[in-house]
């Protein structure tokens, strides 16, 4: 599903984002990528919806190269992918239900297609009553269940949670962790980065450290070992 | 496409209702930077209509000598007529003259008395010459000193050295106020451009992190950027009818004062600016659309590489 092929990304020549990484993310895995601030993780999150380009190395999505991606091809790629981030990253001018249709808009779907299918996604993250709110009329958990919400829209293949829990209390976090469990539950490959230990504990799936840009570590059913 | 393009124009009208403060602020910037833009023409216009007043009440009289042959003064007047810098040349027989003089001192007995009591006129006819520009009178002026006419012209050459005086003045004034107020409308033109600009690349950078956003969730660059175009549209037509509104109430408002100002004269400034009506407005509002547009595109643009 997901390929590192000896990836490699620098910054200003010599500041390195990741270096040497080799490893493949299969279909419907659940895997968690861990270090301390400035391991690399955002980075290889950022090389996945190629906000960032590879500097040396291959990258593969599906059966999609994506090493080499044009400019004009990207918004295709982030089409098929969810993301969900730290910051929550919503539309502040737009409603809870506009900001979810929104990733439908984008593709194309139909006004039929997002009437039927937002509510529906709305309903699983328990947001069904607040559909008409905006942004800043919302908790960070339920902001972040929004976000949640408008990358699940568009049923993606993968989803990318780029320290999701970051801006939440224990109780927000273990909700938005048990949402994505039930994500990857229905097949969907969830990428979580993170460096919430208590939360990489108690998931018990596969974890991957790194350290200084560099893969010190790859469990199967893996702890946080920093 | 149909669905998109629909959806690019309600993004746009969402969030120029949802931002009605930055819209409104847009506007005013917009409309004070336009105003005043129209205001300078519209001064530059009038200045313009003072000056050619100004320049059509100039003209040169020739006085001959009494008992000058009418022949020798048509002669002249023909020659005068066939001058390319020559606008218009009108004869003055002696007669004319005398009665223009007596019409003129009529309220003065003595004057009237001693008019009354000539046996013969002593004035004699006149030419009057006006040129089609002011630089033009001292080329006409050269053939008053034809051999034969100059014997005939009586004190002509003096006159016409202190008129070319006031006329090299009068020359220099204009040309002066025409630069000026050319100068101060190109400034001001200037001035208006970098604000109306800057004011959409603030109301852009003020939506970077939405524009950041949109694309991480897979926009397109045209999905992005429509709906700040079409918002800069909206914001460009509104600004500009403003303008034209309150530049047009303004004409009404100052008619009454334009027309005592050219009272007399063979010029209707409230006429002038309803007969322009449609660059009043045409011009403001399609500047103002291309600059909004323009500006909004650049702005976009730089936060479209995410």
């Amino acid at each position: 599903m997901i390929t590192f092929d000896n990836v490699t990304k620098l910054y200003q020549k010599d500041i390195i984002g990741v270096k040497d990484i080799s490893l493949t993310i299969s279909a419907g895995e659940f895997v968690s990528i861990v270090g301390q601030s400035g391991s690399g993780k955002t980075t290889m999150a950022k090389l996945i919806i190629a906000e960032e380009r590879v500097t040396k190395g291959r990258m593969v999505i599906g059966d999609w190269d994506i090493t080499h991606i044009k400019h004009g091809d990207v918004p295709m790629l982030r089409r098929q992918i969810g993301v969900v981030f730290q910051d929550f990253k919503l539309l502040p001018r737009k409603t809870v239900f506009e900001n979810v249709a929104f990733a439908l808009e984008v593709s194309g779907a139909t006004n039929t297609q997002i009437k039927s299918v937002v509510p529906q996604v709305l309903k699983i993250v328990g947001l069904e009553s607040k559909q008409d709110r905006f942004p800043h009329q919302l908790s960070g958990g339920e902001q972040q269940r929004v976000v949640i919400a408008r990358s699940l829209v568009h049923r993606p293949k993968i989803l990318v949670a780029d320290e999701p829990t970051g801006n939440l209390d224990s109780i927000n976090a273990q909700d938005i962790i048990d949402l994505l469990k039930r994500i990857n539950s229905f097949g969907t490959t969830v990428v979580l980065v993170t460096h919430n230990r208590e939360v990489v504990n108690t998931l018990r799936k596969r974890v991957i450290t790194l350290d200084h840009g560099q893969v010190i570590a790859d469990q199967k059913s893996g702890k946080y070992i920093l | 496409m149909f669905t998109s393009s629909f959806r690019v124009v309600r993004f746009a009208l969402q969030n120029f209702w949802r931002d009605i403060w930055l819209s409104t602020v847009t506007i005013i910037i917009f409309v004070l930077a336009i105003t005043l833009v129209g205001i300078l023409s519209g001064v530059k216009v009038v200045t313009d209509q003072a000056i050619g007043v100004l320049k059509s009440k100039v003209d040169v009289i020739v006085t001959f000598k009494p008992k000058t042959p009418e022949q020798t003064v048509l002669d002249l007047k023909s020659k005068l007529e066939a001058l390319p810098e020559t606008a218009s040349v009108t004869y003055v027989s002696a007669e004319e003259n005398l009665a223009l003089f007596k019409k003129l001192h009529a309220d003065d007995k003595a004057i009237t008395e001693g008019t009354n009591a000539l046996t013969s006129n002593p004035f004699g006819p006149s030419l009057r010459v006006q040129a089609t520009s002011l630089e033009q009178y001292t080329n006409i002026s050269k053939l008053f000193e034809d051999e034969a006419y100059a014997p005939f012209i009586d004190s002509g050459g003096k006159t016409l050295e202190s008129n070319q005086t006031a006329i090299q003045k009068l020359s220099d004034f204009t040309r002066t106020v025409n630069k000026f107020s050319l100068v101060l409308t190109l400034v001001f033109s200037l001035i208006a451009i970098l604000v109306v600009v800057n004011t959409m690349r603030i109301a852009m950078y003020s939506h970077r992190e939405e524009i950041g956003i949109m694309k991480l969730v897979g926009a397109s660059n045209w999905f992005v950027r429509g709906p700040f175009l079409i918002e800069s549209v909206f914001i460009g037509v509104l600004a500009a009818t403003l303008a034209s509104g309150i530049l047009i109430g303004g004409i009404m408002l100052l008619s009454r004062w334009f027309n005592a100002l050219f009272q007399g004269y063979d010029v209707n400034m409230t006429a002038y600016f309803l007969n322009n009506f449609m660059s009043i407005f045409w011009v403001p509002l399609v500047g103002a659309l291309l600059l909004s547009m323009v500006s909004a595109a650049i702005a976009v643009g730089r936060y479209l590489k995410v």
